[in-house]
């Protein structure tokens, strides 16, 4: 058993005899009141979503899971695969259990999966990710007040604000929760 | 990476510190414009309201003679408002950084944040409801010329798209608010019944109020009282329900999570409590005041006593506040306005951190 202070995105818990994976979390205390976590959590089996409340202190059921490093290899329309680089094991995830899809899935980057029983039960994004801008707009001069951001495309075929200065083939790093533009790479 | 760090990367990230300094001067403005006095509060204190939960930091400082006296960091107000009402000062704002420990930071929670207070006289929680449609108003029209000016100056880029409205509509995460009034108008009871099928004359006795949360499903123990399970049959059945296309104004809450609130003479299940809701954040927490000293130092005795069986830390006891209650107050209603919520609104903010400069988060 774990305590709800312990509780972290990606955990997996059995709720109401279900195990479940906690895909969100918020501390949340109402004006002068007590404390309670917010949580999202996905049935494994189901997939259906439901919002529990738990008391800040309560004690939740923790499954054991085993998570591994995961390589990306490539996706189609439906599915994206990934490789075990120790073993060479293939797995297959579908594209909608993936945040952003295919947006953050880069071969460079490193994917965190959890297993319970031998499936992927959840794929954890790196929090940032460098990419190169495919397309790129060129700045307007001297418009800089309303101009402030323009819209580029990287290699992933993700559309993000950036500032005006940065260039087509420049490597950037986006925040892949928010899925903003964090600061150009330095090369 | 720092928020320096990030504002010299882009710049267009500046405007949203810009919509918390226009917000403070927007409050200052609107009380300035209806005669208000500002009062300037301490932030350290040798004593407090007792309210079994606020988790109130301390420090000590050290007098002549090695004497070390407890001193805690103002998480509230309310009581330096009051006394200065039993001196006679009036109508009267505060604009102050209040602190509060947390188990944890959050998205919508940090340890320190900025609060306006205000107290109207001879009006109750309907009058500052009222007040708080208004300045809500005012606020997003300031913004607006605050930000047009900032864009005619050129001197940081500023991106007007949220504001570009005839109307006061702002856009949060995607979801459009209406700022008009009248905003929604829900009360506690009504709001108990319709969203969780609790009646508040059924729950009064704590123990059948367990039994009934037991019964929903929730793991209340013993050590749960009746706030918390209040509290979380709120949090996890009601709250989520509340509108977001407008602002709302829940009130009449149960008299057990109001210390210093006047129970409502027609209903006294209730006190003259009200909360507002922006976005689905709760922004404001205000009352038709409680000005009955006898009253207000019994609620505080009972609160010190669930402190204790709580295993909380002691509170040194506020018998100043309870004196100047007895020399005599006027009627009075106040709110206290949490304005950092409020800027993640209107500068379409998800995190409390990101409107303000030096975040605890980045320590």
């Amino acid at each position: 058993m774990a305590a709800t202070s312990e509780l972290y995105r990606g955990m997996i818990i059995k709720h109401n005899n279900e195990p479940c994976i906690l895909i969100e979390k918020e501390f949340y205390s109402p004006g002068k009141g007590s404390a309670f976590n917010r949580c999202k959590l996905k049935s494994i089996k189901t997939g259906k979503i439901v919002n529990v409340v738990f008391k800040s202190g309560e004690k939740v059921d923790e499954l054991e899971v085993s998570t591994r490093n995961m390589q990306y290899l490539y996706a189609d329309d439906n599915y994206a695969y990934f490789m075990n680089p120790d073993t060479f094991d293939q797995v297959t995830v579908p594209l909608e259990d993936i945040p952003g899809k295919t947006d953050y899935l880069h071969s460079d980057a490193k994917y965190i999966m959890s297993f319970y029983e031998d499936e992927v039960i959840y794929v954890q994004l790196p929090a940032k990710i460098s990419l190169v801008i495919t397309e790129a707009p060129e700045a307007v001069k001297g418009d800089t007040a309303t101009n402030a951001l323009k819209e580029v495309t990287v290699e992933t075929g993700l559309k993000v604000k950036v500032p005006l200065f940065i260039k087509t083939g420049d490597k950037i790093i986006i925040n892949t929760e928010s899925g903003e533009y964090y600061s150009k790479e330095n090369k | 990476m720092k928020t320096w760090q990030k504002l010299k990367e882009n710049p267009l990230l500046f405007q949203r510190y810009f919509i918390k300094e226009y917000i403070i001067k927007a409050c200052r403005k609107f009380f300035e414009e209806r005669n208000y006095h500002e009062l300037e509060s301490p932030l350290i204190t040798n004593a407090l309201p007792q309210e079994r939960y606020l988790d109130v930091l301390t420090t000590e400082i050290e007098l002549k003679g090695g004497i070390k006296k407890t001193a805690y960091l103002t998480p509230t107000t309310e009581t330096y408002n009051k006394k200065i009402l039993a001196a006679g000062l009036g109508e009267h704002f505060v604009i102050t950084k209040v602190l509060r420990g947390l188990e944890e930071i959050g998205v919508n929670h940090s340890p320190e944040f900025t609060m306006l207070e205000w107290y109207h006289l001879n009006t109750d929680y309907n009058g500052i409801m009222r007040d708080t449609e208004e300045l809500f108003l005012f606020i997003f029209n300031y913004l607006k010329d605050a930000l047009q000016k900032e864009l005619k100056l050129g001197k940081f880029p500023i991106d007007f798209s949220n504001f570009n409205n005839d109307k006061p509509i702002t856009t949060y995460q995607g979801n459009k608010i209406d700022l008009s009034s009248p905003w929604h108008r829900v009360s506690i009871p009504e709001a108990l019944e319709n969203y969780a099928g609790i009646r508040l004359e059924d729950i009064q006795d704590e123990e059948a109020f367990r039994k009934i949360a037991l019964e929903k499903g929730y793991k209340v123990s013993e050590e749960d009282d009746w706030q918390r399970i209040y509290e979380w049959i709120w949090a996890n059945e009601i709250e989520p329900k509340l509108s977001t296309d407008k602002p709302v104004f829940v009130y009449d809450f149960p008299k057990q999570v109001c210390v210093l609130t006047k129970v409502n003479p027609i209903n006294p299940l209730v006190c003259e409590r009200v909360e507002i809701y922006l976005a689905g954040k709760e922004v404001g927490n205000g009352y038709t005041e409680l000005i009955d000293a006898q009253y207000q130092e019994e609620r505080f005795k009972e609160e010190a006593l669930a402190r204790k069986k709580l295993g909380l830390k002691e509170i040194a006891f506020d018998h100043d506040l309870i004196d100047a209650l007895k020399s005599g107050l006027p009627d009075v209603a106040g709110i206290g306005i949490g304005l950092d919520r409020v800027a993640m609104v209107f500068a379409d903010a998800k995190y409390i951190s990101d409107i303000n400069y030096f975040p605890v988060s980045e320590w």
